[in-house]
């Protein structure tokens, strides 16, 4: 799969954006634009359990995000990550800063 | 471009542009390497090099870059070869570039070196009369 799919779902207070695909230079600027519109009106569940890869260019978008939530006292989680994702995620040495939920439940 | 599943050593020639991405993608998805941990270490640290040498080490001298996976026991080199004057001067004791968050536009910069360091047991940026390339270990 080399395509990036960004499905927005509105919620009550939150907006779910499950992606799908690989995530990186070149497929990014829909989910960039998707959460940064997103982040400005509600909380944030990034569904990325069918993402194939995260590249750096979207961990950073993902880390933009969540300085512009904080910010306007919003949060941001990431939702079943695949194993990939969560290997990137480690990477970076910010693991700290990404809230990570197994499940719909588990969202304070 | 040889099967990396039916070879001891696996090659491409990938092209010098964006269409490397999904290229390399696909050639290392035939890759037999039997860890998943493994596997995503290469794919994501493959990807983040490739990414970056296209975006600014352009343009590559013959607009491609040969790319060689060879697997050994517990682990993997990855190897990018290639042409390019932007890349000789980096390699030849140019400075990494800073990373961390760039308060000024708000991105982070250098994430994806950050991600290469911590990916591999080393990388080495090679420039000499055979080739300029990558090296990375896993």
């Amino acid at each position: 799969m080399n395509q990036l799919t960004v499905e927005e779902i509105r919620e009550t207070g939150r907006t779910i954006l499950q992606i799908a695909g690989p995530v990186n230079s070149y497929t990014f600027t829909d989910f960039q634009e998707k959460i940064f519109k997103a982040v400005r009106r509600s909380d944030i569940v990034v569904d990325m359990e069918k993402v194939t890869t995260l590249s750096s260019a979207g961990l950073g978008v993902l880390m933009a995000a969540m300085e512009d939530a904080e910010g306007a006292g919003r949060k941001i989680w990431i939702l079943r990550p695949s194993e990939i994702v969560r290997l990137a995620i480690e990477s970076t040495g910010f693991s700290d800063r990404f809230p990570v939920a197994q499940s719909m439940k588990d969202l304070a | 471009m040889t099967d990396p599943s039916k070879s001891p050593g696996f090659s491409t020639r990938l092209p010098g542009d964006r269409s490397a991405i999904p290229r390399f993608e696909d050639w290392l998805d035939r890759a037999a390497i039997p860890d998943p941990r493994l596997r995503d270490r290469v794919r994501l640290a493959g990807l983040e090099i490739l990414d970056n040498l296209i975006r600014h080490s352009g343009p590559l001298e013959g607009g491609s870059v040969r790319t060689s996976l060879r697997l050994r026991a517990g682990g993997a080199r990855l190897v990018f070869s290639f042409r390019s004057v932007k890349f000789r001067s980096f390699a030849r004791g140019g400075k990494n570039p800073r990373t961390g968050y760039n308060i000024e536009d708000g991105r982070w910069r250098g994430l994806g070196l950050v991600m290469v360091a911590f990916l591999t047991l080393h990388v080495r940026y090679v420039s000499d009369a055979r080739s300029d390339r990558v090296e990375a270990e896993f």
